[in-house]
């Protein structure tokens, strides 16, 4: 096998050296390998990162003083339309694809996702929708200026004529069936690629925040793609689905938010799972409540399509008392997650490498989002501060805080697997510093300004009103978060021009997950052999047996709290299968692991 | 596999049908029961009566097909595929024929709330009839493109009519929704 | 594939009180055909993975002391390059673009994508790979 390896090592570094510019460009056109694909997404989702981010700081800087500086209010409302569009549907939403491309198929030893071409067209339509989209700022009108959200009547032909409004309608469309089918595609990876003793309960928690997310985009695009299509129809065909005189104007609302509060946990929950593979990692100690973790992520999805309408209380038209107690209640899964996060690294022996800096990065952000989150679900409150700053820091810290604090912590953590080198810890940790008090010297003055009674969307606001310091500390905060890109694209190109050295399959010493038992980077179809998978951690088993036994041997007798909160499946894990019968045998109370070493 | 990954991408088809049917029955409850359907549409019950019937039909005769490509009986699936597929086109026709009577009396896509969601829930689903077609044609030729008849092409004709039996009951619902609820 | 199936389950399951408490509140059109529609989605692919999960023997990766020589054989057919997936996606935007810039691009889209549809699905049934 070792012979065959360096067989194919050669040949694919001889023939890499002699391809020409136009062969690399068809390679990577034509690819169906997941981990090229995951590759293609996440640069594509990058850039459209730092395109929204761009149009931010424009903002920003229109908002530090009080007047019209910069830009013109007209620009201004497709600066924070595409904004909001770019981050959450063409960064946040392919980056989730991405990541799951890139890691998931290596975390249940599958040679590749489950159609790969269609993998490939699911990228392509994301690109070509995300561009389509942004065409709008090159047509004499500009870009779509309704709000990422495009209320009716707003929307209509009569408000908003320009063909921007029809470009932006389009290109989500296209790039929602991209991500419709990219979630097609995951569910059955996981369903039917899975490699054999890699039981549902011992998938990493990243894949089966996979799993659930997948399941929610299959719920709510679908609805999008619809609501967008009719729109477009009644923008072009003269269709009057959403005029007013029908109750278009609510029913927009509520099937957009039937769309985008799962959205939101779209592109929560796989970050989420992103840090729940970093933590124990770097805790060197087994996730604490496995189980209780999975449960918690399938609450949060079920409550997920039952809370749309809190989005929607200043209409009047929606049922309070119910989307209120749903918004409580699924406050609580998160808080499980919490609680699950930290007893993972409660007495752990922590070593703070640039990926765990993110992860309690993204424990401090996040945490200050989902507070103000179970606040704004109360009525009175949100009548007092919606469409306010308040809000805008909210949404900032839940999906900021999640979506880029865990893709930086993903980046830093997984780079060595998606290319075989290991980025630099010092710049990652200026990046982290710059970026953190970056974020929050923008982020967190902006709920003053919102109990102060800042709109959001205003692009000016006068002198008397009080708003100047703030807004000001604002905007500073907001070009040093711009800033803190730098160190990180420094450290890309740093790292990639020095020599490339052969890394171990597992760079951090205690990974956990499948995808640290190959090599870094995988072969073509990830793995030329597979460990024995007896626990969630077979790649740790296989490096660590000396561990194996003393720790993790399945607990007997399980309790209803074992299995909704416990350990996963341990069959067979620890010992040989026969001194596990053994012991089975026996009927002596309590955990497996108490008796060790009494055979 | 791909029977499994059908499934569900069907079942984000369900939410694709599910935002045009919260629209209809938005849009009826505003509008209010008595102005629904308006005056000036007369809608053919016995002709969509007899268009469906065809329809839910050709999902039988696509079943036959399918337990013919399970014995890896090749000539009968062709055979009853294409008895599907004609069965198919003409509840096409049909409705291209509703669609011509209905203009005629002006009832249009512009004319009014109904008329938009008439054309907009049916013609969606039509849509997805006429894919369909095409699915069965590509079934049809990929059985005389192989050499040999494997089972991965019974399972494209399994696949294939988990998609019709789909579309036939989306029919079912939009048929009972716009012809029979008053 | 029991869990599978119990994913789907059980969020359709924590979907059957909630449609009925909402309509009954809400009265609200849009939301309660949504959420039964969602329960329709889970119901779906639920009962279709239960059944399977009935019909089939255990699968080595649904048991917790398999082997991984229990997985030898076929995993399925991967292709290992294609050209169809941007044809397709090309012709699917331009269809796209023709609905906002005007019909004569989509109709010019639209015989490019049936191409590309032919193009995809009978990949490896043509030439070097007719068997």
């Amino acid at each position: 096998m070792t012979t065959y390896e360096q067989a194919q090592r050669v040949s694919t570094r001889s023939r890499s050296r002699k391809k020409s510019m136009g062969a690399v460009i068809i390679d990577w056109a034509t690819t169906t390998d997941h981990k090229k694909i995951g590759v293609l997404y996440v640069i594509t989702s990058f850039i459209f990162f730092l395109l929204g981010g761009l149009m931010a700081l424009i903002m920003r800087a229109e908002l530090a003083r009080p007047g019209n500086q910069v830009v013109s209010n007209e620009r201004f409302n497709q600066l924070f339309t595409m904004h909001g569009t770019i981050m959450l549907l063409m960064f946040a939403t392919p980056l989730f694809v991405g990541f799951a491309n890139l890691i998931m198929p290596l975390q249940i030893g599958s040679p590749d996702v489950a159609f790969p071409r269609l993998n490939m067209f699911s990228y392509w339509l994301f690109l070509f929708g995300g561009s389509i989209a942004m065409l709008g700022f090159l047509t004499p009108g500009g870009a779509a200026d309704f709000g990422w959200f495009a209320y009716a009547p707003l929307n209509d032909a009569v408000h908003s004529p320009g063909i921007g409004a029809d470009l932006w309608i389009m290109g989500l469309a296209l790039s929602g069936f991209g991500t419709i089918l990219g979630g097609v595609n995951f569910i059955t990876t996981i369903i039917c690629m899975r490699a054999p003793g890699m039981t549902m309960f011992r998938m990493p928690i990243f894949t089966w925040n996979i799993l659930v997310t997948s399941v929610l985009v299959l719920i709510a695009f679908p609805v999008l793609a619809a609501a967008l299509l009719v729109l477009e129809s009644d923008r072009q065909f003269g269709t009057h689905v959403f005029e007013s005189a029908n109750g278009g104007a609510l029913m927009w609302q509520h099937l957009f938010w039937f769309f985008g509060h799962p959205e939101v946990y779209i592109i929560a929950l796989p970050f989420f799972g992103i840090i729940t593979e970093i933590l124990p990692v770097f805790s060197r100690k087994p996730i604490f409540g496995y189980k209780g973790l999975v449960f918690a992520t399938l609450s949060i999805a079920a409550l997920s399509v039952t809370v749309w309408a809190h989005h929607m209380y200043v209409t009047g038209g929606v049922l309070l008392p119910f989307f209120a107690f749903m918004t409580f209640l699924i406050a609580v899964p998160t808080g499980v997650k919490f609680f699950n996060w930290v007893g993972t690294m409660w007495r752990g022996a922590i070593s703070f490498d640039t990926p765990m800096l993110w992860s309690v990065g993204f424990l401090v952000t996040f945490l200050f989002g989902g507070l103000t989150g179970v606040i704004l679900a109360v009525p009175p409150i949100d009548f007092a501060v919606s469409d306010s700053y308040f809000v805008v820091a909210h949404f900032h810290y839940v999906v900021f805080g999640t979506v880029v604090f865990a893709m930086f912590a993903g980046f830093y953590f997984w780079w060595p697997k998606m290319t075989g080198r290991m980025l630099d810890e010092r710049l990652g940790k200026i990046h982290f510093w710059t970026l953190f008090f970056g974020f929050h010297t923008t982020f967190l003055v902006q709920h003053w300004l919102g109990a102060q009674g800042m709109a959001r969307r205003y692009p000016d606001y006068r002198a008397s009103e009080g708003f100047t310091t703030l807004n000001m500390v604002s905007s500073v905060g907001a070009f040093l978060l711009g800033m803190s890109t730098l160190p990180f694209i420094l450290n890309v190109i740093m790292t990639h021009r020095k020599p490339k050295v052969p890394l171990p399959d597992d760079p951090w010493g205690f990974g956990r997950s499948l995808e640290w038992a190959t090599s870094c980077p995988p072969p073509r179809h990830n793995f030329s052999s597979m460990p024995r998978i007896r626990s969630e951690s077979p790649a740790f088993d296989l490096h660590h047996p000396e561990f194996a036994s003393a720790h993790d041997s399945p607990t007997r007798n399980k309790t209803i709290l074992d299995e909704i909160y416990g350990e996963p499946d341990l069959e067979g894990h620890g010992r040989t299968q026969t001194a596990v019968l053994d012991r089975d045998d026996g009927d002596e109370p309590g955990h497996g692991g108490v008796g060790y070493g009494q055979e | 596999m791909v029977s499994v990954g059908t499934i569900v991408w069907l079942s984000s088809e369900l939410m694709f049908f599910a935002a045009l049917f919260a629209m209809y029955f938005t849009i009826r409850s505003v509008t209010g029961n008595e102005n629904w359907p308006p005056e000036d549409v007369n809608l053919n019950l016995p002709f969509a009566a007899v268009n469906t019937t065809v329809l839910v039909l050709s999902s039988v005769s696509c079943q036959l097909g399918v337990f013919a490509a399970e014995r890896g009986d090749v000539e009968k699936l062709r055979f009853w595929f294409v008895i599907t597929f004609l069965m198919g086109a003409f509840f096409v026709a049909g409705q291209a024929t509703e669609y011509t009577e209905l203009t005629n009396e002006g009832v249009t896509m512009s004319a009014h709330a109904y008329g938009s969601m008439f054309y907009l829930t049916t013609g969606f689903h039509g849509l997805h009839v006429t894919l369909g077609l095409f699915a069965f044609l590509f079934v049809l030729g990929r059985t005389f493109a192989a050499t040999r008849f494997t089972h991965e092409q019974a399972t494209s004709a399994i696949v294939v009519s988990y998609y019709w039996h789909f579309v036939d009951i989306v029919w079912i619902g939009l048929f009972g929704m716009i012809y029979l609820l008053k | 594939m029991k869990v599978e199936a119990n994913v789907f389950n059980g969020i359709g399951l924590f979907l059957v009180p909630v449609i009925p408490v909402y309509w009954h509140y809400s009265h609200d059109w849009t939301g309660t055909t949504a959420l039964a529609l969602t329960f329709g989605l889970c119901a779906l692919v639920g009962f279709y993975l239960y059944f399977t999960a009935k019909r089939i023997d255990l699968r080595p990766e649904d048991d917790p002391t398999a082997l991984i020589q229990d997985g030898a054989g076929e995993l399925g057919f991967f292709s290992p390059h294609s050209w169809w997936p941007l044809i397709l996606a090309g012709a699917g935007a331009m269809g796209f673009l023709g609905i906002t810039f005007g019909l004569w691009m989509f109709a010019l889209a639209v015989p490019i994508f049936a191409f590309a549809v032919f193009g995809f699905v009978m990949e490896y049934y043509r030439g070097d790979h007719v068997h």
